[in-house]
This record gives C-alpha cells, sequence and structure tokens, in this order.
C-alpha cells in the first residue's frame, strides 16, 4: 500500500510540476459591486428596488427614451454614481452629476437605480450611443445601444 | 534496476522535460494584481488592481479581463500607462501585447481616443471585451479555476501562474508554487499532459500521460506513459502493476529525407524498436531504408533489415520490390507491378517469398505466393479475373485460386426511382499435395433492387429495397436466399420523427430432393426526439411477427443541465428473457479541452470516473 502512495504522489507531483505549496494564501478579491447594467424602455417597481422591463440594444428614433438600468450590491460605505450618455457622434449629451448613494452609511444588499435619455430628432439620434457609468469617481461599466431611422 | 526505481526514473525524466517546456517559450506580459483569477473552462484572466509591463511602459487599472481564446485584452478602470516621466490616464484601454499597440479611452466632454504604439487594435461590437468578456462572477462558475497575484503569459498563449492556488467546482483545493494553468487545454503543443487518470473495479487504478515536442517542422516526437496499479482490486488475478512506455520521433533533414525512431516498452519485459529513413528521389520514386527490433516475453529476440523501393516508369507501369533479412536466417522479399492500359483495364501482378522460423525450433516455413489480377470497367458492367498461387516449398502443397467475377453497374429504371445492380462471383480452387489432387468450386450470384425515398407528404417518405441471391457449389450445399425490406418516415416538425422498418428475410437450402429453410421477420420502430440542444434521444422496439411477441427495446436520452453538465443514459430492454440487459449513465461535465465523466455500466457492474482530452 505504501508503494501505491508513494507512486500517486509522485505522479501527481510530476503533472502539477512538482510544486505543490501548502503555504499560499489564496488573495481575498475586492468586494464587486456591480451585478449588471441593462439598457431598456422601463422598470417596474418590486417592494424596495426595481427590475428593468422591455430590455434592447435597438431603438427607434420614435421611442421617446432610453433607460440605462443599473443593479449594484453589498453597499456599506457613502458612495458616487454618476451616468454620462455619448451621442454616435462621440459627444457627451448629458452628465448626471455624482449621485449620493448610501449617505447614511448603511449596509444595502441591493441597489437599483437608473437614468432615463429623451431622444431628440432623427438627424441627431440615429447611430450607435454609449452610455458610461462611473462609481466612486472610476469607470464601472459602459452599454452600448443602437437608434435607428423609422424607415430603415 | 528494480520496477519501483526504472518507474522514478521514468517519472524524473519526464520531470526534466516539463523543466524545458517552461523555458522554451518567452514570456508576453507579465501581470500581477491583488486578485487575479485565470478560468481553464472560458481560459479567460480577470484581475483587480492589477500592473502589467507594455513594451517599455508600465500599465496599472483596477480591473483587467483578458480572453485568450479569441486574444482579446482589455483594463479599465483609473488606467494610468507610465514611461519615464510621461503618464497618461484613460478609463478604459484595448491593447494587442504581441504588436505592442493600444487604444486608450477617456469619457470627457466627448469621447477621446489616444493611439498607443503604431495601430491599435479593432475590435467589432461582437468582440468588444467591455460587452464579450464574462464578468468575475460569471468566470468563478468555471468548474476549474486558480487565483493568484502574478501571472504570466507565454508567447504561445499559456498561461503560466504563481502561488496560484487551484479551485475545482468553487471548491478550494491545493496550491502551486509554479504551474502552466492552460496546460492540457490544448493538446498540440510541446509539453507534458496527464490525458487520463481512472480507477475501475475492473482496471484498477489507470494514468495516462504524454509528452510532446515539436520543433519548427524538424523534429517531432511523442511520448506516452500508462500506468495501471491492479493491487487495489480484489481477487485479481494477473500483474499486480504493470505500464506502458510508447515513442515516436522524428526528424526531417530535408524536404526528401527523412528518419523515424519508434520504440515501445511494457514492463513484463517486452519490447520493441524500428528505425526508418524514408529517401525520396522524385515524385517518382522513392526508398524506404529500416531496421526493427522485436523482443517477446519469454523469446530470443528477432532483429530486421530491410529495405523496400517503388518507382513509377509511366507508360511502363509501376514497380515496388522490397526485402528484409533477420540474423536468425529469416527472409522475406515481395516484388509488384501495376498498369493500367487503355484507362479501362488495369493488371497487376505481385509475388512474395517468406522464409520463416517455426516457434523456437530450428525449422523453417517457406511459402511463394503470386497472383495476377485483369479487370475491365466498362459504363455498364465491370469483369475481372484473378489467378493467385501458393506453393508451400516445404511441405509440397501447392493450392490455385482462378476466380471470375462480373458485375452490372448500378444504373436507374422509372426516371431514377428505382435503382438495380446485379454481381456473379465464380471461384475455382485447386490443391495439390504429391500425387493427391483436390478441387472445388462455387458460383455466387446477388441481385439488388431498390427505390429511393418517396415523398407521399412533405411529412411523409417511404422506400423499399429487395434482393435474391443464388449460390451454388460442387459439394452441392447450394442455397437460396431473398429478403425485403420497406421504410417509412414521418416528420411531426420540431426534432420529432418516427421511423417504420419492415423487413422479411427468407433462406432456402436445396440439396438434391430436399429443400429446408428459414423465414424470419422483424417489424421495428424508432421514435427520435430532438427538439433543441439541451435534450435528444431515441426509443426503439422491435417486433417479431412471425412469433408474434416483442424482442428488444432500447432507449437513449441525452439531457444538458446547468453549467455544462449533461447526463446520457442508453437502456436495453430484452422482452424474450423479460429483463433490463443492460443500463449504462453518464454524469459528464465539460471542463474546457477536457469532460469529466462519471459512468456506471450495469451490466460489468462498473463505475468509472474519467478525465479524457475532447
Amino acid at each position: 500500500m505504501k508503494k501505491i502512495v508513494f507512486l500517486v504522489l509522485l505522479g501527481m507531483a510530476v503533472f502539477f510540476k512538482s510544486c505543490i505549496s501548502f503555504n499560499v494564501q489564496p488573495p481575498s478579491p475586492v468586494q464587486e459591486h456591480l451585478e449588471e447594467i441593462v439598457i431598456c424602455k422601463g422598470v417596474k417597481d418590486v417592494g424596495d428596488t426595481m427590475v428593468p422591463e422591455q430590455r434592447s440594444d435597438a431603438f427607434s428614433n420614435e421611442d421617446k427614451h432610453v433607460l440605462c438600468f443599473l443593479k449594484m450590491k453589498d453597499i456599506s460605505e457613502r458612495s458616487t454614481l454618476q451616468w454620462i450618455w455619448y451621442s454616435p457622434q462621440r459627444k457627451k449629451v448629458k452628465d448626471t452629476g455624482k449621485f449620493v448613494v448610501n449617505q447614511d452609511e448603511r449596509y444595502l444588499d441591493a441597489v437599483t437605480a437608473y437614468d432615463k435619455l429623451n431622444l431628440g430628432k432623427e438627424k441627431e439620434t440615429t447611430g450607435k450611443w454609449t452610455v458610461v457609468i462611473f462609481f466612486n469617481n472610476h469607470f464601472l461599466g459602459k452599454e452600448s445601444f443602437l437608434v435607428k431611422s423609422k424607415k430603415q | 534496476m528494480n520496477l519501483k526505481k526504472k518507474i522514478c526514473f521514468g517519472f524524473a525524466l519526464i520531470f526534466l522535460f516539463d523543466c524545458f517546456l517552461y523555458s522554451s517559450e518567452d514570456i508576453l506580459m507579465r501581470i500581477k494584481g491583488d486578485y487575479l483569477i485565470y478560468s481553464y473552462d472560458f481560459d479567460l484572466i480577470y484581475g483587480e488592481n492589477v500592473s502589467f509591463d507594455f513594451g517599455e511602459k508600465k500599465v496599472s487599472s483596477l480591473y483587467i479581463r483578458i480572453d485568450m481564446d479569441q486574444r482579446v485584452f482589455y483594463a479599465y478602470g483609473n488606467v494610468m500607462i507610465s514611461e519615464e516621466d510621461k503618464k497618461q490616464k484613460g478609463d478604459e484601454f484595448y491593447f494587442d501585447p504581441v504588436n505592442k499597440t493600444g487604444k486608450l479611452l477617456r469619457y470627457g466632454d466627448e469621447v477621446n481616443e489616444v493611439g498607443i504604439g503604431d495601430k491599435a487594435p479593432e475590435y467589432t461590437d461582437q468582440q468588444d471585451p467591455a460587452i464579450q468578456v464574462p464578468s468575475k462572477e460569471k468566470i468563478k462558475d468555471s468548474f476549474i479555476y486558480f487565483t493568484g497575484r502574478k501571472m504570466e503569459i507565454k508567447d504561445n498563449f499559456d498561461v503560466i501562474g504563481y502561488d496560484v492556488t487551484f479551485y475545482m467546482g468553487g471548491m478550494r483545493s491545493f496550491s502551486l508554487r509554479k504551474h502552466n494553468l492552460s496546460q492540457g487545454a490544448k493538446l498540440t503543443f510541446s509539453g507534458f499532459t496527464l490525458d487520463r487518470f481512472w480507477f475501475s473495479k475492473s482496471e484498477g487504478l489507470v494514468g495516462n500521460a504524454s509528452y510532446q515536442y515539436e520543433k519548427h517542422d524538424k523534429f517531432s516526437s511523442q511520448t506516452r506513459l500508462k500506468y495501471e496499479e491492479h493491487t487495489l482490486i480484489k481477487n485479481y488475478e494477473g500483474l499486480e502493476r504493470q505500464f506502458f512506455l510508447m515513442s515516436s520521433s522524428r526528424l526531417k533533414v530535408s524536404d526528401s529525407l527523412n528518419l523515424n525512431l519508434t520504440g515501445n516498452y511494457n514492463s513484463s519485459n517486452l519490447w520493441n524498436t524500428n528505425f526508418y529513413v524514408n529517401k525520396k528521389w522524385s515524385d517518382k520514386a522513392q526508398t524506404q531504408l529500416k531496421f526493427t527490433y522485436n523482443k517477446p516475453i519469454d523469446l530470443k529476440g528477432e532483429a530486421w533489415f530491410g529495405a523496400s523501393t517503388s518507382f513509377n516508369a509511366g507508360k511502363w507501369g509501376s514497380f515496388a520490390f522490397s526485402g528484409e533479412y533477420e540474423l536468425q536466417n529469416q527472409t522475406l522479399a515481395r516484388f509488384s507491378y501495376a498498369k493500367s492500359l487503355i484507362e479501362k483495364i488495369h493488371f497487376s501482378l505481385d509475388s512474395s517469398y517468406s522464409q520463416i522460423k517455426v516457434g523456437e525450433t530450428r525449422d523453417y516455413s517457406k511459402l511463394l505466393t503470386g497472383g495476377i489480377d485483369v479487370s475491365y470497367n466498362a459504363k455498364l458492367f465491370n469483369l475481372s479475373t484473378a489467378y493467385n498461387l501458393n506453393y508451400d516449398l516445404v511441405g509440397d502443397q501447392v493450392l490455385s485460386q482462378p476466380q471470375l467475377r462480373l458485375g452490372v453497374n448500378p444504373f436507374e429504371l422509372y426516371g431514377g426511382i428505382l435503382e438495380a445492380s446485379f454481381y456473379n462471383v465464380f471461384l475455382y480452387n485447386n490443391l495439390k499435395k504429391g500425387e493427391l489432387s483436390e478441387d472445388n468450386y462455387s458460383n455466387n450470384a446477388v441481385f439488388h433492387l431498390s427505390t429511393k425515398p418517396i415523398y407521399i407528404r412533405d411529412y411523409f417518405s417511404l422506400n423499399a429495397s429487395a434482393s435474391v441471391e443464388q449460390f451454388l457449389e460442387k459439394e452441392g450445399r447450394n442455397f437460396t436466399s431473398g429478403g425485403f425490406i420497406f421504410r417509412t418516415n414521418t416528420y411531426f416538425g420540431g426534432g420529432v420523427s418516427l421511423e417504420g422498418f419492415y423487413s422479411i428475410q427468407s433462406r432456402r437450402r436445396t440439396q438434391a430432393w430436399l429443400i429446408s429453410g428459414t423465414t424470419s421477420q422483424d417489424l421495428s420502430a424508432l421514435f427520435r426526439v430532438n427538439p433543441s440542444d439541451w435534450i435528444n434521444g431515441w426509443i426503439s422496439a422491435s417486433y417479431d411477427p412471425k412469433k408474434n411477441r416483442f424482442r428488444q427495446s432500447f432507449l437513449d436520452i441525452s439531457l444538458g443541465f446547468f453549467k455544462k453538465w449533461e447526463i446520457h443514459s442508453l437502456v436495453n430492454y430484452d422482452f424474450l428473457l423479460n429483463k433490463l440487459n443492460n443500463i449504462d449513465l453518464y454524469l459528464i461535465r465539460e471542463v474546457g479541452g477536457f469532460q469529466l465523466r462519471f459512468i456506471y455500466r450495469s451490466l460489468s457492474k462498473q463505475f468509472q470516473v474519467e478525465l479524457v482530452p475532447r
């Protein structure tokens, strides 16, 4: 039996390059708060939070608005959120500025929020749009969506 | 050297070679971070608070995502690119570490884009790493992943991790000081791979490992090791353990010359080795020289030297010669010639001589064989005649076998609905031994008729086929057989279909005044369900109308589950014995380049766990 254990251990050691280590402390990930960013046409209240409705990444210029919905988790510190919308010409068309989240610094297991962009005239809106979200002043994520002319 | 020492020596050699693997490729990128995770399933890296080299520049960012498979590299969040005193800030950085080019994006009053290097990488919307590369949470859904603080990407896109911790199914396992994280995902590059490792009640503990090495199309080598440990099996009567070592190497000296060496060894002291030199003189002529040594168990080894050459002389035909000699005075020689005449007539001739030892005695068998074949292929029919001769020089025994074959090529009737074919083979054997002479002959004729599928409705088709065979021979064991097969296929839509099958086969033996025979019938149905990627299966049942009873039923079903788990089952029910004959159950998990399989077979009462490359 000792021979078997010896051979199995030796084989495993070769496979794992003879470098099994027992004192490595695996790193802990920084708490990830972002759950999802969703482009949609509406939101619905469900108790203390919201859920997105009519998810889409393509809109017609007859749509009146586009929503960028955000879901985060495990927020326990005072934080800021900011939405910035860019046109197909890559110009900033809307900036929400920094919203303060969790002013009271309580533990929040889920946070939902959204910003709405009203679509203008066709000539200004058709093409690929981008919305960028900043969390505590750093880039958190982005989403793109297409606005098409009804005639297309 | 005892067995234990031999095994240790083998492992030590592999270990030594494995070290060469790490030093043979250059480092493309070194990443350090507070948290790095590599998914073996998805071949992805995700990192937090990272820094990495980018040519002469240093880059830091809050996050990084790398899709090794798609070669997509993306850093984002407080990106800082530093080179001496110059610093550039941005929000996103798409980069190509091979060409050291990138694109830095800043979100201000407009989207500001700064090119780094000559030409920034371009991604389509479908490739956009910000959208496509899964988040850390998704990566942690991997069956196998590693976490650590330092990783390197080699220029062959292998990922090497330092002080990494191995997770399987989300559970923390052991840690490794240095490990090739992507090892095993691709089996074509140089390196050591554990191909398969499993335990079963019948085989015991079994492991397969291989080492492959390639260098610039000049040299390639593959070595495989299989180890079996049988002491874990109760009442096992064979060897306690054994291992096999198989090796094959090829050296390409030039486009026209290559050398090959193969070797196989079994721990029960059975081994052989082969050495070949292949020389191509031109497109029409080539030569092979070879040396073979074969050592059977408890028998004297055999050393063979040989040469063979082939030559295409164009309109004069093709010639091939080969000769081999063994040190115990054994000989093999062969000659062949082939030529085509006016395209439709083909002529071939071959002859061979062998002088082989009979066991461990001093006796030799000496055989001379020869054959001539002439065939004619016309549009409607084909005709061929052949003559084979087998002359036992020691036993003074000659076997002659002339034969004649005539076939009518398949032809269509009624606008292609029906297809018919026919062939006839006549064989004659003559055996002469001293003064004795025996002969016999046989004739076999087969006619076949079939229809193409006929669509009665869009969803319903049928086809049928029939054949008749007449066999006659000198001994009088003549028979006539015939068969008819009828098939239907009904498609219900949504991947659901029903196939019906009826066959009747009859075989009548005629000998003088006696006619005897059998007739069998089979009625079967096969129901297929394949509505989506995650479920497909079929069930079949066969019925004997003659005896008015069911025969057998088979069920095959495959179901896909969450997280790439899949269950597959094959069931066989025997109505004659009124019992389940066999149940095979597979629980399969796709793990990157591997499949992890849990297998149960009721027939052999076997349970197996396998990790098998796909």
